[in-house]
Parts: structure tokens; C-alpha cells; sequence
């Protein structure tokens, strides 16, 4: 839908179309890249990767087959995959770094607890199997909807749903312990 | 009738999920059971995960693709006659609001008469005919029969004349008639990328975005 909107109604010539999709669509691809690798410098690579190959494949993304974030998605997908078949899963670097706290508005005192919950946080999201891990970086990385999950994942939307709900009572269940 | 109602609880927890990550506050959720209340108080901490790429990062890599999307688009023209002569072909008009398209046919060997319904399969098999082998190429303004449009949505160009075209197969191109800069303006399928020929009896699909503002 968005593209629709931006390519039929808004944007004058291809230039602006991309840069106005590249605004509003790379935190979200970075995101989601982000919780899948645990690595800043990496997810900055892999988020170049995905785009260039957006730029240079963009004809052959069809409206009528799938939204737009969900082919974009699914191109990011497919870079995380390539990038894990030459290297085997691994994350070096701690979540916490990775992500920004970007509570700049908190206390040092709210910070430090902040660290520590990431930091089980982090602990606890490596833990999730594959495909836990995936619902949740598609959910909270990518901002998908269920439906968009779905069709990425191959699972019915009901069922994305129930897989969401237990995957974050599990996260919640160990951070309680 | 236990299990209807953990799949709407599910939903309810899905959505309000999708709220959270939209930037909404959700607070009321009373009638969900605890355990999916105190998930979507853990999901808060998910959401505050949220981290950004940094702005020398966004920026660069904001640069280094537009970069790339201008040299692709320097490159097309030179790399393809066809669309530099077309930009002299097509005629600078005012703004047709009623959309309407012009297309653009090149001939390459053969002959073939064209009839109304350009782009779908012709009622009637078109006749042919040996004509002298044509070297520049014709134009033939089609009418699209809709005049509103949904995305993804089908329509059929029809023209209101027949066209001869020879000769065969044809190589074709279209562009709204109202644009400059076609080649920013018409988006195309790897099907239809570039020039499909078309036979005797043959019919082109053309999946095209029309990136003209307003309309």
C-alpha cells in the first residue's frame, strides 16, 4: 500500500519514489536485521546489501502478489540467510550494544537497570528456537503485521498470533526466574 | 468453545501488540486474562529494544543508492536507442487528465494488421497483409476503458483505429501521453521489460505504474 501510494500519487520521478521509500523503510529493515545478528557493524553491511539488491531488483516486485514491506522483508530475510550459510550463527557482540537505549531522557540510576534488562534480554532472545526468533524480529524489528509474517513464514496468521503470544510469555516467564 | 476463545485472545493480543509497535499506548486490555496482560507489559520492554542506524550510516548509504539509482538511469538510455528515440517521438502535450496512453511500435521483420483492443487477444483474428517494410516508428494512441484505478488492478487500452504495422514482429513500448520523462514515469515488469514482439495473433501484457502525482 505504501508504495501504491507513493509511486502513483505522490512521487514526481523514480529519485524521489526511492528516497521517500528508503526514509520510511530503513529503521525498519535495520531493526529487523539488528535482532537477527546482535551486530551493529553487521547490520549496517547487511542493510547496504538489502537495499542495493531492492535498487536493482525493484522491477520485479509486483503489487498484486505481496505488499511491499513484505517483498522488501523478504529480500532483508534473504540476505540474513545467505550471510548465516557462509557463516555459521554466531553473535559476537551483546545485544545491549547493538541496540540504542535511546532513553536519553532517564536517569544514570534507570539506565544502569535498563543495561541489566537488555543484557537478560539478550541472554533469553538467543535462547528462542529459529523460528521464535524470527517471529519476534519480524514483529518488533520489522513492524510486520501477522498476515505479512505469515506469508514470509509460510504459517497461518492465527497461528503467527499464537506463536507470538507464547514466544513472549516464554521471554517473560525466564525474565521473571 | 475454550479454544474460540484463546484464538480471540490471541487476536486481541496481536493487536494490541501491533498498536504498541505503531507508537500507541494500549491500556485497556481488562478483559484478557492476566497472563496476556502481563505479555503485553513484557512486550513494552521488546519495544523499548527498538534500536535506530546511525545517522552518518542513514546518510551515506541514503547517498551511495542514489547515487547508483541516477547512474542506472544515465545508463538505460545509452545502453538502449529505442527509449532515446522515443523521447523525441513522444509529443509534448498539456496534461491529459483523462488518462489516456500513446504507444509506440517499432517493426522489425514481417507484416501484421493491428485491431481495436491493442493489449488483449483480438475478437476476430487479425488479417494480414505484405506492405513495404516500414523503418520508422508508428505511434498508436490508445484509450484505457476505466477511468479511475485500483492498485494492481487490471484495465484494457483500446485504440480507435486499426493500425497497420510492418513489419513483423513488431518491438513495442508505451508511455502516458501527458509525461516528458517517460522513462521515469512508466515503471514496467521484467515480462514486459523492454521490447516484447509481438505475432500475427499475439497480445502484450503490460504491468505499468503510473507515477504521475494528483490523478
Amino acid at each position: 500500500m505504501y508504495l501504491g501510494s507513493q509511486l502513483d500519487k505522490k512521487a514526481k520521478n523514480a529519485r524521489e519514489a526511492f528516497a521517500e521509500l528508503y526514509e520510511h523503510y530503513l529503521p525498519k529493515v535495520f531493526r529487523y536485521i539488528s535482532y537477527q545478528v546482535g551486530d551493529m557493524d553487521l547490520a549496517e553491511d547487511l542493510t547496504s546489501s538489502v537495499f542495493e539488491k531492492a535498487l536493482t531488483r525493484l522491477d520485479s516486485y509486483r503489487s498484486n502478489k505481496a505488499s511491499f514491506s513484505t517483498w522488501l522483508m523478504t529480500v532483508a530475510r534473504n540476505t540474513v540467510i545467505d550471510h548465516y550459510r557462509v557463516k555459521s550463527r554466531k553473535i559476537t557482540v551483546s545485544i545491549e550494544e547493538t541496540f540504542d537505549i535511546a532513553s536519553k531522557e532517564i536517569s544514570p540510576e534507570e539506565k544502569v537497570i535498563k543495561k541489566e534488562e537488555l543484557k537478560s534480554l539478550d541472554t533469553y532472545l538467543r535462547e528462542l528456537s529459529q523460528q521464535e526468533w524470527e517471529i519476534i524480529s519480524l514483529k518488533f524489528g520489522a513492524e510486520l503485521n501477522n498476515r505479512e509474517i505469515a506469508k514470509m513464514l509460510g504459517l497461518s496468521e492465527s497461528n503467527v498470533g499464537t506463536k507470538l503470544y507464547r514466544t513472549i510469555r516464554k521471554l517473560r516467564d525466564k525474565f521473571k526466574e | 468453545m475454550e479454544k474460540n476463545k484463546k484464538s480471540n485472545f490471541d487476536k486481541e493480543f496481536s493487536e494490541a501488540i501491533d498498536r504498541m509497535v505503531a507508537g500507541e499506548k494500549v491500556e485497556s486490555y481488562a478483559d484478557m486474562p492476566d497472563d496476556y496482560q502481563e505479555a503485553i507489559d513484557f512486550a513494552q520492554k521488546l519495544i523499548e529494544l527498538k534500536g535506530a542506524p546511525r545517522p552518518s550510516f542513514k546518510a551515506e548509504l541514503k547517498d551511495s543508492l542514489l547515487s547508483k539509482l541516477n547512474e542506472m538511469e544515465r545508463e538505460r538510455p545509452k545502453s538502449n536507442r529505442f527509449w532515446e528515440k522515443l523521447r523525441h517521438i513522444v509529443p509534448q502535450r498539456p496534461m491529459w487528465r483523462a488518462v489516456a496512453a500513446s504507444l509506440v511500435v517499432i517493426a522489425v521483420a514481417g507484416g501484421v494488421i493491428w485491431e481495436t483492443g491493442v493489449f488483449t487477444q483480438p475478437m476476430t483474428p487479425p488479417s494480414k497483409t505484405l506492405l513495404p517494410p516500414l523503418q520508422q516508428p508508428v505511434m498508436l494512441e490508445v484509450t484505457s476503458v476505466k477511468t479511475t484505478y485500483s492498485l494492481g488492478g487490471e484495465t484494457e487500452f483500446i485504440s480507435s483505429k486499426t493500425t497497420v504495422v510492418t513489419p513483423l514482429p513488431p518491438q513495442m513500448a508505451t508511455t502516458p501521453l501527458e509525461t516528458e520523462h517517460w522513462e521515469e514515469t512508466v515503471w514496467y515488469s521484467p515480462m514486459s521489460c523492454g521490447k516484447p514482439n509481438l505475432g500475427p495473433e499475439g497480445s502484450v501484457e503490460y504491468n505499468l505504474i503510473w507515477t504521475t502525482g494528483g490523478d
